[in-house]
């Protein structure tokens, strides 16, 4: 007898609904198909190498859903920042995974330059590391005639972002494959919801409200010995130069959504306003810890969007859209309008992310999302402008900046001092709205 | 023992249609060799009827609010656990029915409520990140009793403080207890699986505690049928006869034990078996009384039911959270308590 159907696993849909599409998109790719089976089974072997540039929490949990995916996978080499995270990922996926993770000492990288020797050694790269580097590393891949998975934001400000977007053009001549963390699109249910109100079941869009308010990143102290730049590495999240900060990293999954509701349109301005009201000490960085910025489309429907992360607020992890004729919670996959709808199924959308990579890449018919992966994350960059500037940010205005936060991914040295330094009372500079100028 | 080789049996088919493995079935057995211990039963006074029937505890959070709930008398007695191979909708694991001893205990009426839980979030709440295995060594050592990791999201789900608290894994709502006994001073826990099953029954024999007639849910649980796919405020049902609300649909209530679909074997073997409290180790831990979202099957009293590789599919990163479910809004817990010596 079968146990509780509330926890019944939709994987079965999410296989057929996949083979559909790629069936579709296999006739439209013939030419790459053969590029792609030379690159990946090397010498008639049906085994495919997987890297991972990132050892974070993260990575991690991609590498073993990579592995889930296809049972012939390896997982062959990583690097991170930081050899004892390497080493310790390493045990772990080994305990989960067992013989598929097959990463001797001669492949465990660490430093900046890591990546370089990871992809040199694998089929598919898994990126997910400090957002400044994911264009970077995802661009080499692909010049390399790799496959890549790399988590969100595609980026952190317009330099890398258009960077990103050349690497997904790259990828759609390669034939090779490139998936995207944003796993708002991979989630069945939110497809749906999103569907339906595409379809007209709430009406017209009015506005849009997105939350991400929350608890603080986790913090780490500070282990004797780090120098200031491993320090900085180490917590990467509260720094600017290599997380991009919050309306980036938090808000970019609701500003996709958001995008995706509109029909992957883009806001044509946007203001936002932002600071640090209590996570001020300097184990904190540089980064803000509250932000809202309002954007605005071509049509004027606004995108409210919010994101905190602070102790002992209200929390709040939600995507609303409100129509001329209903209501719709995305996240929640519910409809409030002429009729009252809600999803029944479950989705886990980050393994559905990598089981729709490695059968792609088995039936050599590439999946790209480079449609919405670069347009979202320049969406929240534009805001993340706005908060730290005080000033309008246009659409055309960030497309045309080339601003990037110093150094460039590149130019990162493992002995190199680090862009931001702090002060005699330990903490670091923070943008200050109406005075700071960056696009 | 490791999460993963649930999946290997996550479907429950395995159980029916192919049987155990063997290599698990001696592992199991193993476990049960040094599993049944009893909770304080020397301290146990024999006579129910000295005790109060129930009391009110009230805690204030750190933001100085006071929140009370209510801890009903559960009498002492005997029962028969699990259901007779007749039983509509039974699965295997919940026989061989056997014969059950249960001290008197205190049971919360209530499913924990997210306004309960919030105060626990917020005075044990800690940015650090852990080290797991250290965590791990401090349990048990009340003052070092360590708090959850920051939710990623928002705990509340986007429901009301009266809704059952929800998401927090197994670990999450042990360390709830250890912090509310902290904080009054009496020693809270979570039920065992027995002590749930026997508070269910409220001294019936039948199929769901309050008849045999399915058709009567309505008035005692949300589910399936009347949920409208989501929790709901703890407490608007009817109770059962020990006055117990939501032991029904709702949200799925966390259990002492380590599940083990042989366990009543062994168990068995006692007669009668006294405060069962389950394997002694294992790879997940059980939860009973079914959810929101659950059929009336799954809300028999003697229906079984355990942590799911699914449960934890919410959270993306390995190592996966130790105290977070994300988005799992079906489990939750209900607290229990010994009776001491000062219960007069």
């Amino acid at each position: 007898m079968e146990r509780d159907s509330s926890m019944k696993e939709i994987r079965t849909t999410t296989r057929r609904d996949f083979l559909k599409t790629s069936t579709v998109a296999a006739s439209a790719a013939v030419s790459s198909m053969l590029d792609i089976n030379r690159s990946v089974f090397a010498a008639g072997s049906d085994i495919i190498r997987v890297g991972m540039v990132g050892c974070g929490g993260r990575n991690t949990g991609a590498a073993a859903q990579a592995l889930t995916a296809d049972s012939g996978a390896r997982l062959v080499a990583m690097c991170d920042i930081f050899m004892d995270r390497v080493k310790e990922k390493r045990e772990i996926l080994k305990k989960e995974k067992g013989e598929q993770v097959m990463v001797d000492d001669g492949h465990c990288f660490a430093g900046f330059d890591g990546y370089k020797r990871v992809i040199e050694s694998s089929d598919v790269v898994l990126i997910a590391n400090a957002a400044k580097f994911h264009p970077l590393h995802a661009m080499t891949a692909i010049q390399a005639g790799k496959h890549v998975f790399v988590e969100k934001p595609h980026g952190i400000d317009p330099a890398g972002i258009k960077l990103m977007q050349q690497a997904a053009d790259l990828a759609k001549q390669k034939g090779l494959c490139l998936v995207s963390g944003l796993h708002s699109r991979y989630h069945e249910g939110y497809a749906e919801t999103v569907k339906r109100i595409h379809d007209g079941a709430i009406g017209d869009v009015v506005a849009i409200e997105e939350n991400f308010l929350r608890e603080p990143y986790g913090i780490i102290e500070r282990k004797p010995g780090l120098s200031e730049l491993q320090w900085q590495c180490s917590t990467q999240y509260h720094f600017r130069w290599l997380s991009g900060d919050d309306v980036v990293q938090s808000l970019v999954h609701n500003l996709d959504r958001a995008s995706w509701v509109m029909g992957n349109k883009v806001p044509v301005k946007c203001h936002g306003l932002g600071g640090r009201s209590s996570m001020v000490e300097p184990i904190y960085g540089d980064v803000f810890d509250h932000h809202s910025v309002v954007y605005e489309f071509e049509n004027g429907v606004p995108i409210y969007a919010l994101c905190r992360t602070t102790n002992g607020c209200h929390n709040d992890y939600s995507s609303v859209v409100l129509g001329s004729k209903g209501k719709a919670d995305i996240m929640q996959c519910r409809i409030w309008g002429q009729t009252t709808w809600r999803w029944g199924g479950r989705c886990d959308p980050y393994q559905r992310e990598h089981d729709v990579l490695f059968k792609a890449i088995r039936k050599g018919s590439p999946v790209n999302n480079g449609d919405y992966m670069a347009r979202s994350t320049m969406i929240t960059v534009m805001g993340q402008i706005s908060c730290y500037t005080g000033k309008e940010v246009t659409w055309e205005q960030i497309n045309k900046s080339d601003f990037y936060y110093p150094p460039k991914p590149e130019e990162c040295r493992d002995d190199m001092e680090p862009p931001v330094k702090p002060g005699a009372d330990g903490s670091y500079p923070v943008p200050k709205p109406g005075f700071t100028s960056m696009i | 023992m490791l999460l993963r080789e649930q999946s290997a049996y996550s479907s429950g088919k395995a159980w029916s249609k192919h049987g155990l493995k063997m290599n698990r079935v001696v592992k199991y057995v193993a476990m049960l060799a040094i599993s049944v211990v009893a909770f304080q039963c020397s301290d146990v006074p024999s006579e129910d009827r000295k005790l109060p029937k129930g009391y009110t505890e009230t805690v204030t959070s750190k933001s100085g609010e006071k929140i009370s709930f209510e801890m009903v008398l559960v009498p002492g007695g005997t029962f028969v656990m699990g259901s007779p191979k007749d039983e509509p909708g039974r699965r295997d694991d919940e026989g061989p029915q056997y014969k059950v001893r249960i001290d008197p205990f205190y049971l919360c009426t209530t499913e924990t409520t997210i306004e309960f839980f919030l105060a626990y979030y917020e005075e044990m709440v800690t940015a650090k990140r852990q080290d797991t295995e250290v965590e791990q060594a401090d349990r048990g050592d009340l003052d070092a009793v360590t708090g959850p990791t920051p939710v990623y999201g928002d705990l509340t789900m986007g429901h009301e403080k009266k809704h059952p608290a929800m998401g927090m894994t197994w670990y999450n709502a042990v360390t709830f207890c250890e912090w509310l006994s902290r904080k009054t001073g009496r020693k809270y826990r979570l039920p065992t699986e027995a002590e749930w099953e026997y508070a269910c029954r409220a001294g019936t024999t039948n199929i769901f505690g309050f008849g045999n007639d399915p058709n009567q849910f309505a008035d005692y649980a949300w589910y399936e049928a009347n949920s409208d796919g989501e929790p709901h405020e703890v407490g608007k049902k009817k109770p059962n006869a020990w006055g117990l609300y939501d032991m029904w649909g709702n949200v799925r209530e966390w259990v002492y034990d380590f599940y083990s679909p042989i366990v009543y074997r062994e168990a068995a073997k006692q007669n009668p078996s006294v405060n069962p409290r389950g394997p002694a180790g294992g790879e997940v831990h059980a939860a009973r009384g079914g959810d929101y979202n659950s059929a009336i099957k799954y809300l028999r009293c003697a229906a079984r039911d355990y942590e799911d590789k699914w449960w934890r599919s919410g959270d993306p990163q390995m190592p996966k959270s130790k105290w977070w479910l994300p988005q799992m809004d079906f489990i939750g817990f209900r607290i229990a308590r010994a009776i001491d010596p000062n219960d007069k």
